[in-house]
């Protein structure tokens, strides 16, 4: 076709007109954005939100919301994920002319075995694939029993009893007065214990801050070293999202009186309070999430009581879509009574006349910095440091005190060589000094260098083989050093039915406080002995998961574990001195099943979970300390509407053997005094958006019945007690 | 599955739950745990007294003087240790000539309780620290059922009873036969 000039001219005008019309929209960018919630209505917060085929992508907030901003007008389809639920697709959104607002429904999973764990291998895996038994703890449990101390909630993971502070998996530690753990936690994979007692302070977690708890059972030192001899209890911490969240959150409570009048010491009502405020927002590529905690208990004991501070402050820096840095800052300060057990059984919520007025302060600080690398699709670096620094004061006749600074710092690789094959490698140094009147001035250092490879089959079988070398030194002592292999299968055998076994092999050098203490307190001397081995073990375990229906899951496991130098508190009976020796042969043999069942689209939720201990010295040919024979948990959930109702039910069977050394040396009266464990607690939670409020309201009964028993000799646990909660996100 | 074979499947199985966990609560919730020990338990608490006379002159360098009770005979220095105890007094004073105790009264360092006991003392240490370290201490006492001074009496305390009598002479300048192990 020919145009004469003056069309040419037209044509060119109508071009031009077209192009300033249709240019804004060619340029025009879109959101899309919503809000994530499970089948209860509740939002839904650090879920996963990718836009399929790119890179984009975003989590939800607290509120459960998201947004991605920046989009081209197009056809695009979202992939919702989060672990506990079920992941959701929305395909062929059509984004034109307009943003899009998606309220996304997310199916909580039943199925325990397709949720994803991190800290069995240092990767993500599935929990069926694993070839050890895990437990997982979610957020909701912090939020619906309004456990603001990690402790408390521990008590609620199948095979796990905790003897006041002191965690046991499968009856790997009896009590030893906060002198080391056989136990690792960590904090978004940083080691979380003491450079002077080598113990877990519980307290100092933020459980607001919480994502999900994994907890792994059985000896992990192959990856872990020292002190996870007997597993590892990994904190996850939540993401930030885009969008700025406020959450507070505020709660009161009280005890009811004893079951017994002249256990009645205090005619005041005993209360306990807490308030939770935090922020998070994203500035560009940082990310920033800060908390502040105050909790303050009044306690059902006298010099039970505590005022706690804790400061929670996370950074995420993303440097590009491959590396990122993570800093946490986390403290914690508190004042509390002491209360080492009883005066006597009629006087049992009271300290002996000798203790009264007792009290320790201390303050925590841990910094730690977490870089990531993504070097290429099959390489990944992780880089963790971390300084931990604890002091404490106490208040008493011996005015104990100590100051110690840990440093550490492990470099990982990840690496997928070729196809199913995985290598994990590390090597990780520790360096400590304490200054202190009780464990006088001591140094101590390790170093630990570990890999593993994880291999799948076409089968699918998957295999696992590890091996660590560690060494430690405390101060002037001869440095000991170990080799911890381990070794683990799992088979799928079919959709359905997975098996899995494990042969692994643990170790945990004797901490500074085991080997130095020395002081008198509450009638009980004890002095150091610096000549302490350390203690190893080996563990098997062979389990099987079953995924009866969609929602019905079946787990079982029998597991030996063989613990040799085992470290415990020994009375001398020469001089009736206490001291850590190295003393026991051991045997803790046993298996656990545990059972989730779901019904009615979810909202009706059940969990039942038996574990059987027969953990014996083979020395003395008696029971191990603090091992109860059978434990029990259940626990059922149920939503309607707004509401949610709830009930978990505890049992552990009388232990047989406790500090009984205490009672024959006349420190504890009536020290002999223990029966089962049977305790129910009751909840009700609602949910104030139908009123347009961001808030929900928690009420707790603990200890429905006021049943009295011990955990810890002489120490009656929680009586009844009652809380109101109330949290706003916004 | 059908959906109301389902509901009877979960409604069959909820009510297998509730008749088997209603037991369970009705037990839980009819026991107390652990009780406090009755009054009559704490008035009636098992316990000894009795009269110890001492004769002679007290050695100037004596630092402790307890009523020591032992469990199982002292046949040898490791008989001598924390485990095998039953009793031990608080410290009784210096140069008096006449000690009458009561565990009603002095519950001692370690509290007595029922049960059977070989051999019933009063020792001396010369040094500053308590310790049970036989070679720390002499015995200048022992205990003689019915007159019959060739073995150390017996001490039997059956449950919530007090048994009185329970007199121990200690003549410095003639001290009874040693347990093994002493200097």
């Amino acid at each position: 076709m020919i145009f004469s000039a003056n069309k040419t001219g037209l044509l060119k005008k109508i071009i031009f007109i077209l192009m300033f019309a249709v240019a804004p929209l060619l340029s025009q960018n879109f959101h899309i954005n919503g809000i994530v919630t499970d089948s209860t209505n509740n939002p839904l917060p650090g879920v996963n939100v990718k836009i399929i085929g790119t890179k984009l992508g975003t989590a939800t907030g607290v509120d459960g919301k998201f947004f991605i901003g920046n989009l081209k007008s197009s056809i695009y389809s979202l992939e919702f994920s989060s672990i506990g639920y079920k992941t959701k697709i929305i395909s062929n959104l059509v984004l034109k002319d307009r943003p899009l607002t998606l309220n996304v429904e997310l199916q909580q999973q039943a199925i325990e075995s397709q949720q994803i764990v991190v800290t069995a291998s240092k990767y993500a895996q599935r929990l069926a694939d694993l070839p050890v038994s895990a437990s997982i703890i979610h957020a909701n449990l912090f939020e619906k029993k309004d456990i603001n101390d990690l402790k408390d909630a521990m008590r609620y993971v199948p095979g796990v009893n905790m003897i006041d502070d002191q965690i046991s998996i499968r009856g790997s530690s009896g009590y030893s007065r906060g002198a080391g753990t056989r136990v690792l936690l960590e904090i978004d994979g940083i080691p979380y214990y003491t450079g002077d007692t080598g113990e877990i302070i519980w307290e100092i977690i933020p459980t607001p801050e919480i994502e999900r708890v994994e907890v792994i059972k059985g000896a992990s030192s192959s990856l872990y070293g020292s002190s996870a001899i007997g597993g590892v209890v990994n904190v996850i911490t939540k993401g930030i999202g885009n969008k700025p969240v406020t959450y507070i959150k505020t709660s009161i409570g009280a005890y009811d009186k004893p079951s017994y009048s002249i256990w009645n010491w205090s005619n005041e009502l005993r209360t306990f309070t807490g308030l939770t405020a935090a922020h998070s927002q994203r500035f560009g590529n940082l990310g920033l999430s800060v908390s502040l905690t105050r909790l303050s208990n009044m306690s059902y004991k006298q010099s039970g009581y505590y005022t706690r501070f804790i400061g929670f402050i996370k950074g995420v820096y993303d440097f590009s879509s491959t590396s990122s840095l993570t800093f946490l800052a986390n403290s914690m300060n508190q004042h509390d009574g002491t209360f080492l057990y009883w005066k006597d059984s009629r006087d049992a919520l009271i300290p002996p006349a000798a203790d009264e007025g007792e009290s320790v302060t201390s303050g925590r600080y841990m910094f730690g910095a977490i870089y990531k690398y993504v070097l290429s699709n099959n390489f990944f670096l992780n880089i963790r440091g971390s300084y931990y620094r604890n002091d404490w004061a106490d208040q008493t006749s011996a005015q104990n005190k100590s100051l110690s600074n840990l440093y550490r710092l492990e470099v990982q690789t990840n690496a997928n060589l070729f196809n199913n094959f995985i290598l994990v490698s590390g090597i990780e140094a520790t360096a400590d000094n304490v200054t202190s009147n009780i464990f006088s001035n001591q140094t101590a250092k390790g170093f630990g260098i570990y890999s593993q490879a994880d291999y799948k089959f076409q089968f699918p079988l998957s295999t696992t083989f590890g091996i660590r070398y560690d060494y430690s030194k405390l101060s002037n002592q001869i440095g000991v050093s170990a080799l911890s292999p381990k070794t683990g299968l799992n088979y799928r055998l079919t959709n359905r039915l997975s098996l899995r076994s494990s042969l692994g092999t643990g170790f945990r050098a004797p901490t500074l406080s085991e080997a130095y203490t020395s002081t008198s307190t509450s009638g009980i001397t004890i002095r150091p002995n610096p000549n302490l081995k350390p203690e190893s073990n080996w563990t098997f375990e062979v389990g099987a998961n079953y995924q009866l229906t969609n929602n019905i899951n079946l787990d079982a496991a029998l597991f030996d574990n063989e613990y040799y130098d085992f470290i415990e508190p020994t009375v001398d009976p020469t001089d009736g001195f206490v001291h850590f020796e190295n003393v026991t042969r051991a045997r803790i043999q046993g298996f656990e099943f545990n059972s989730n069942y779901s019904f009615f689209e979810n909202h009706l939720r059940l969990s039942l979970n038996y574990t059987y201990l027969w953990a014996r010295d083979l020395q003395l040919h008696q029971a191990l300390k603090y091992r109860p024979r059978h434990m029990a948990l259940a626990s059922v959930d149920y939503s309607i509407g707004n509401f949610d109702f709830g009930a978990d039910f505890r049992y552990s069977s009388k232990v047989e053997e406790m500090d009984f050394e205490l009672v024959t040396l006349g420190v504890v009266k009536d020290g002999r005094k223990r029966v089962d464990i049977q305790v129910l607690d009751l909840r009700a939670d609602y949910n104030l958006k139908h009123f347009g409020i961001p808030a929900k309201i928690f009420f707790n009964v603990n200890n429905v019945f006021n049943y009295n028993y011990v955990e810890l000799i002489a120490n009656i646990a929680p009586i009844r007690n009652y809380s109101l909660s109330m949290e706003f996100v916004f | 599955m059908e959906l109301p074979v389902y509901i009877f499947c979960v409604k069959k199985f909820l009510q297998y739950l509730i008749i088997l966990l209603l037991p369970i609560i009705f037990a839980v919730g009819c026991n107390p745990g652990i009780t406090p020990a009755t009054a009559a338990e704490e008035n009636q608490t098992a316990g000894f007294s009795g009269t110890i006379t001492f004769k002679g002159k007290w050695s100037p360098d004596v630092k402790w003087t307890l009523l020591v009770v032992f469990k199982d005979p002292l046949t040898s220095s490791a008989s001598f240790n924390i485990f095998n105890v039953g009793y031990i007094s608080h410290p009784i004073p210096n140069n008096v000539n006449e000690f009458s105790f009561s565990t009603a009264v002095d519950s001692g360092i370690i509290p007595i309780t029922a049960g059977s006991y070989s051999y019933v003392a009063v020792a001396q240490s010369k040094k500053d620290t308590l310790s049970i370290n036989r070679a720390d201490w002499n015995v200048v006492g022992v205990y003689y059922a019915n007159d019959d001074t060739t073995q150390p009496g017996k001490l039997t305390i059956p449950a919530n009873s007090f048994v009185t009598g329970i007199n121990i002479t200690c003549d410095f300048n003639k001290l009874p036969v040693q347990p093994p192990g002493g200097n």
